[in-house]
C-alpha cells in the first residue's frame, strides 16, 4: 500500500495517479478478457438454484433442503447447482430472488418457505419465463411455480395427541392441570388454520378437556424471549410445549428443562436437543421430497402448475418411534397409546 | 488533484481487498471477482436496482451532510427511517384506495414530518438540557425500532400474509417505474434535486452560511448573533425529514408494505455516504453509487458464485472500514 504514504508535492501526485490508474486499467482489461474468454456452458447444462429464505445452518428445514439438492445435483453430470441464502430480512427476499431470476442463467428456481409462493408469484410476472420450485408452501394454477407441502396439520395432530398424553399421564413432570402449550415464531395463516387447530384436536383425542395455551414469540431468533414466554406457561400450569419458533426453540428447551416439563420437537429429530425433556418428535422428509422433485424437474417431467399435498400416508411425515431417547424416558403406555394413534391416522 | 488521487486509492484499494476476500473464501475467485465488479451491470434488472438503491442513499447521506455541517451527530436514522415509513404506509391504507398522486404527496409529507418530529426531540434535548444528540438521538431509535417491529407484526399485522408486514398499499400508491423489471422509479430524480437543493441551501444561502458558521465554531457563530437555538434543531429536523422521504419513497417504489425490517441498514449507511462525500451534498450522488455499486455487487456475487451470505456481509463492512479510515486520515491531516 505504498500510494497511502505518499507525499504531497505535485509530481509525485502525478506519478502515483498515473500508477493507480494504470493499476486500475490493467484490472478492468483482466476482468474484460476473462469474460470474454469465458467459455460459452453448453447447451444441455442444466442450472438449479436453491433460494434459502433465512440460512441453511441452524435450520433443519433448510439443511434438508440443500441436502436432497444437493444428492440431486450430483446424479448428473450436466447440473450445476448453486445454493443462496436469502438473510433474515423479509423484505429483501423478493429482491433477492429477482436477481436471480434476472440472470436467466437458473433453469429452475428451489426455494422452501410458506411465505416464497406468494413472493415467486410476484417474480414470475416480472420474469414469466422463469420456472420456480416451492417446498413446503402451497400455490395452484400458475403454469410456472410448482409447489408440495406437507400436511401439517396431521403432523400437528401427532405432536397434539403425544401432548395430550403427557399433560394427563402420570409421569414426573406432568402436573393435575390439562393444558398444553404451543409457541410460534409469529402468526401466520398456516399456523392458525392448520397446526394450532390440528395440535388442540390431537390432544382432545386423548381427554376433551385439554385446554391450549398458544403464544407468538414475534420473530424466529429471539431465544430470550422464547424461554420468558415459556416460563410465562409453565407458571399458567402448562406442562408439554410444542416450540415452533426456529431460534428461539433453544430458549423454550431451556427454561423447559430447569422447570423439569415437557417439550416435544416439530418437523426434524430433536429427541438430543435435550434428553429427558424432549420427548416426541414428529419428522418431514424434505430431504427426500426435495430430491424427488428435483430429480423430477432435471429429467423434464415435473409438472409445474401443479400443488401437492404429502400426508402421513406418503410417508413424508411421521413421527419417530424408533429413537432410544424416546424409548427410554417415555412410558410404554403411553407409547402404545400413541403408536395406535399413529396407525390409526394412516 | 489531491482530492481526486484519494478517490482513485480508495477504488483500487477497494478492488484489492474484494479480490483478496474473494480468493481466500470463494471457489471461484475470479468468476466471484467478476459478478462483483460487473454484476451490477449484466442486466437491466441490476443496473434498475443500483439506481434505485443509489436514490435512497443519496437522501440519507444528503440529511447526514446537512446535521454535520452543522456539527450535530444524528445517529437515530435507523428508527427515522423505519418508523416513518410505517407511519406513512398506515397513512397511505387509511386513504382512499384511488388517491393516486394525491395520496403519494401525503404519504411524503406525513412520513418527512415523523422523521423530522423523532429527530427534532433530540434537537430539543441538546439545546434546552444539553443532553448530546449524538446519545439521545440513538436510545430513542432502539427504541422506536423495537416499538416499530411491535407495532407491524402485533397491531397492524396483515394475518392473510406469511410475511410479518402490513397490508399492501392500493396500486394508485405506486410511484412510476423507470426500468422494468427493475425497482427503479423517479425516485433518482427525487433524490438528485433534493441533494441540489439541500446543496444551494448550505453553500449559496445565508441560512446555510450562518449553519456552516455554527457547525464550526459555535463561540464565534453565538458572537455573531446567530442563533444557536435555531442551528441546533433546524439541521436535525431537516435530517430526521430526509430520513423520513427515504422511508417513504422505499415503502412508494418498492416495498409498497411495511415489511419487519425492511429499512435496516440504511441509517448507518446514510452516514458513511456523508462521510464519503465529506459532507457536501452534491458529492454524496457519487457516493452513494459507489456505495449501491458495492450492494449490488455484493447480491450479484452471491447470486451468481458461492459466496455465502455472511461473506458478502463481510465484504461490505471490509469497505465501509477502509472508508472510514480514510476519513479518519482526513481528519487528523485537518487538524
Amino acid at each position: 500500500m505504498f500510494f497511502l504514504f505518499s507525499g504531497n508535492a505535485e509530481r509525485s501526485h502525478k506519478i502515483t495517479a498515473f500508477r493507480t490508474l494504470t493499476f486500475l486499467g490493467l484490472i478492468l482489461l483482466g476482468v474484460f478478457f476473462s469474460s470474454c474468454s469465458k467459455q460459452e456452458e453448453p447447451q444441455d447444462s442444466f442450472n438449479i438454484a436453491v433460494f434459502v429464505p433465512g440460512v441453511v445452518s441452524g435450520s433443519p428445514i433448510y439443511e434438508m433442503l440443500a441436502a436432497g439438492a444437493q444428492s440431486a445435483a450430483a446424479e448428473y453430470e450436466h447440473v450445476n447447482l448453486n445454493i443462496i441464502e436469502g438473510g433474515s430480512n423479509q423484505g429483501e427476499w423478493e429482491e433477492k430472488i429477482s436477481s436471480l431470476a434476472a440472470t436467466g442463467k437458473q433453469d429452475v428456481i428451489i426455494t422452501s418457505n410458506p411465505a416464497m409462493p406468494g413472493i415467486c408469484a410476484a417474480v414470475s410476472k416480472k420474469f414469466p419465463s422463469q420456472y420456480f420450485i416451492v417446498m413446503d408452501g402451497y400455490l395452484e394454477d400458475n403454469d410456472h411455480i410448482y409447489t408440495l407441502r406437507y400436511d401439517q396439520e396431521q403432523q400437528a395432530m401427532l405432536n397434539g395427541h403425544l401432548a395430550g398424553l403427557v399433560t394427563s399421564s402420570e409421569m414426573e413432570g406432568a402436573n393435575d392441570q390439562l393444558t398444553i402449550g404451543l409457541i410460534a415464531g409469529q402468526e401466520y395463516p398456516d399456523m392458525l388454520d392448520l397446526i394450532a387447530p390440528g395440535f388442540l384436536a390431537g390432544a382432545k383425542a386423548v381427554d376433551d378437556a385439554i385446554e391450549l395455551d398458544f403464544r407468538a414469540v414475534g420473530n424466529w431468533y429471539d431465544a430470550a424471549k422464547g424461554a420468558e414466554l415459556a416460563r410465562a406457561m409453565i407458571s399458567a400450569g402448562v406442562d408439554v410445549i410444542l416450540p415452533i419458533a426456529g431460534g428461539a426453540n433453544q430458549g423454550v428447551v431451556t427454561a423447559a428443562h430447569e422447570a423439569g416439563i415437557y417439550v416435544l420437537w416439530f418437523d426434524a429429530n430433536g429427541y438430543a436437543q435435550q434428553p429427558g425433556t424432549v420427548v416426541g418428535s414428529t419428522s418431514i422428509q424434505q430431504d427426500t421430497a426435495t430430491y424427488d422433485t428435483l430429480v423430477k424437474a432435471i429429467e423434464g417431467t415435473l409438472p409445474y402448475g401443479e400443488a401437492v399435498t404429502l400426508g402421513l400416508e406418503s410417508g413424508f411425515i411421521t413421527f419417530i418411534e424408533d429413537d432410544e431417547l424416546y424409548t427410554s424416558y417415555v412410558p410404554e403406555k403411553v407409547r402404545t397409546a400413541q403408536n395406535e394413534y399413529l396407525e390409526g391416522l394412516k | 488533484m489531491s482530492r481526486l488521487l484519494h478517490s482513485l486509492y480508495l477504488i483500487v484499494l477497494f478492488i484489492v481487498i474484494i479480490f483478496t476476500i474473494l480468493l481466500l473464501i470463494s471457489p471461484e475467485p475470479v468468476m466471484a471477482f467478476e459478478d462483483f465488479v460487473t454484476g451490477p451491470f449484466s442486466n437491466i434488472y441490476n443496473t434498475g436496482n443500483l439506481f434505485a438503491i443509489a436514490a435512497i442513499l443519496i437522501i440519507c447521506g444528503t440529511g447526514v451532510s446537512i446535521s454535520f455541517q452543522a456539527g450535530l451527530f444524528n445517529l437515530g436514522g435507523e428508527a427515522q427511517i423505519y418508523s416513518s415509513a410505517l407511519v406513512g404506509t398506515l397513512v397511505g391504507l387509511a386513504l382512499p384506495e384511488g388517491s393516486g398522486f394525491f395520496g403519494i404527496l401525503v404519504v411524503i409529507i406525513i412520513s418527512m414530518i415523523t422523521g423530522a418530529a423523532i429527530a427534532t426531540i433530540s434537537g430539543f434535548l441538546r439545546y434546552r438540557y444539553h443532553i448530546h444528540e449524538l446519545i439521545s438521538s440513538f436510545l430513542l431509535s432502539g427504541g422506536l425500532l423495537s416499538l416499530t417491529d411491535f407495532l407491524i407484526s402485533n397491531t397492524f399485522r396483515d394475518s392473510k400474509s406469511f410475511l410479518q408486514t402490513t397490508s399492501k398499499l392500493p396500486e394508485s400508491f405506486y410511484l412510476p417505474s423507470i426500468l422494468p423489471p427493475s425497482n427503479l422509479t423517479i425516485t433518482i430524480l427525487i433524490a438528485c434535486t433534493v441533494a441540489c437543493i439541500l446543496w444551494f441551501w448550505l453553500y449559496k444561502m445565508a441560512g446555510g452560511y450562518e449553519m456552516r458558521v455554527f457547525g464550526l465554531n459555535k463561540d464565534f457563530a453565538e458572537f455573531g448573533n446567530i442563533s444557536s437555538r435555531r442551528y441546533t434543531i433546524l439541521p436535525l429536523m431537516i435530517n430526521g425529514a430526509c430520513f423520513g422521504l427515504a422511508g417513504a419513497l422505499m415503502i412508494l417504489s418498492t416495498q409498497h408494505a411495511a415489511i419487519v425490517g425492511f429499512s435496516a441498514g440504511y441509517g448507518w449507511n446514510g452516514i458513511v455516504i456523508a462521510l464519503i462525500a465529506a459532507n457536501n451534498p452534491i458529492m454524496t450522488i457519487p457516493a452513494a453509487f459507489l456505495l449501491a455499486w458495492v450492494e449490488t455487487g455484493t447480491r450479484t456475487a452471491m447470486a451468481g458464485s458461492s459466496v455465502s451470505l455472511e461473506m458478502s456481509e463481510v465484504i461490505r463492512g471490509m469497505i465501509l472500514l477502509m472508508i472510514t479510515l480514510r476519513f479518519f486520515k482526513n481528519r487528523r491531516s485537518r487538524s
